[in-house]
């Protein structure tokens, strides 16, 4: 009887393992912009290993060293807006490790910062942000995840320089962690 | 008990089975079904004709262009005016279907409402047996390039490129290379690319631009 349990949990894990997770959805919607490069893209470019004498290209190895995902989603369309909204309470609901960082309100956008505790201080396993509102003036939501052992102060500088809408905010997020 | 067992036994058995017999499309059946269509554009390089000229690699750089197969490119252009939209909808959805199996494991991807492109891979990340780069445009239409071989390693692959860098290696050299390399990419508006997130590292992204300009003239 042992051996049948054990088989079928065995499937049961393996099964699981297949399931998507909530935001992959939006890769394929026909209304969002997304952008994604995987764990495998950063294992991939850590192998090249190339070096450099320029500080900007170290400080992104470094980082990049560190990063397994990374996904950010766009829309303007209003049902996929609240359908974001929706996925993202749902997700910060069934994942309680996920603890509010940062909530800023400004010009009628609303930007909020979720992190999982890392290893070491100052260091996140997952980083999400959501922004809603009034960005450029258009209706927008905004959903990025970052997964990995992360530096918050070097992730400020890579949504900056991707030009993020939230970036101006994560700016700070050192002093007032 | 033992029933138990025998139907379990059983059951994994006819899923296996129906698995089996259900053979999915892969790119390559893709390509192979679709090489009579002439609603798409068809390019392929043997590596042969890299690898030809042998007087100009060293051993280490042969093995390396040795892992290559073969280059295929294929695109379904969408032409003015064309009523037929439809089926480049279906097209591109039987292709998009088939890079979301598991064995094409995605690197990058960009998506909007009306651009897509992708980076994906067959095999591991040191020893990569297919790289494809899909990208679509709803008004130009879709392409599928795609590089296989066998173990391919793209530090290794870095690493010549490093050596055509310092003029160790001299590409122009190369049979049919050099001119797939140095066609004008003017008429191809890029701005797409420079939007935020785009990676735009590949020399092979040029390569498809210059398909893609072929095609459109």
């Amino acid at each position: 009887m042992k051996r049948v349990i054990i088989l079928v949990m065995a499937f049961v894990v393996t099964a699981t393992g297949f399931a998507q997770d909530v935001f992959d959805k939006y890769e394929t919607n026909g209304k969002v912009t997304s952008f994604v490069a995987t764990a495998k893209m950063f294992k991939l470019i850590r192998d090249i290993d190339f070096e450099t004498d320029d500080p900007e290209a170290q400080a992104y190895k470094d980082l990049i060293d560190n990063i397994d995902n990374i996904r950010v989603f766009v829309t303007e369309d209003e049902a996929t807006r609240n359908d974001m909204n929706t996925t993202v309470t749902n997700y910060l609901k069934s994942n309680s490790k996920l603890e509010e960082l940062m909530r800023v309100s400004s010009d009628g956008k609303r930007v909020r910062f979720y992190s999982q505790d890392g290893e070491s201080e100052g260091f996140v396993k997952e980083l999400l942000m959501h922004v809603t509102g009034d960005i450029d003036g258009k209706q927008m939501s905004v959903i990025m995840s970052l997964t990995g052992d992360l530096n918050l102060s070097q992730i400020s500088q890579l949504t900056k320089d991707l030009k993020l809408p939230g970036s101006e905010e994560l700016k700070n997020i050192d002093n007032k962690n | 008990m033992k029933h138990l067992l025998a139907l379990f036994s059983l059951s994994i058995l006819l899923a296996a089975t129906l698995v089996s017999c259900n053979e999915e499309p892969t790119l390559q059946s893709y390509f192979v079904d679709k090489q009579e269509d002439s609603r798409f554009v068809k390019f392929d390089l043997p590596s042969s004709l890299i690898t030809e000229d042998s007087d100009l690699l060293n051993a280490e750089q042969k093995e390396v262009m040795q892992s290559v197969r073969k280059l295929n490119i294929m695109a379904y252009p969408i032409k003015e005016g064309d009523s037929l939209k439809a089926e480049y909808q279906i097209e591109k959805q039987n292709v998009i279907d088939i890079l979301a199996r598991e064995q094409y494991q995605t690197l990058i991807s960009f998506g909007s409402p009306t651009q897509g492109a992708s980076l994906k891979f067959v095999g591991e990340t040191d020893a990569i047996d297919e790289l494809v780069i899909f990208a679509s445009d709803e008004e130009r239409g879709f392409a599928i390039f795609r590089l296989t071989g066998n173990d391919m390693d793209p530090e290794k692959f870095v690493n010549m490129m490093r050596s055509i860098e310092t003029g160790d290696l001299d590409v122009s050299q190369m049979n049919g290379l050099g001119q797939l390399f140095d066609t004008s990419e003017e008429d191809y508006d890029d701005s797409w690319e420079d939007q935020e997130g785009w990676v735009d590292d590949e020399q092979n992204q040029t390569q498809l631009d210059s398909i893609i300009d072929e095609i459109e003239d």
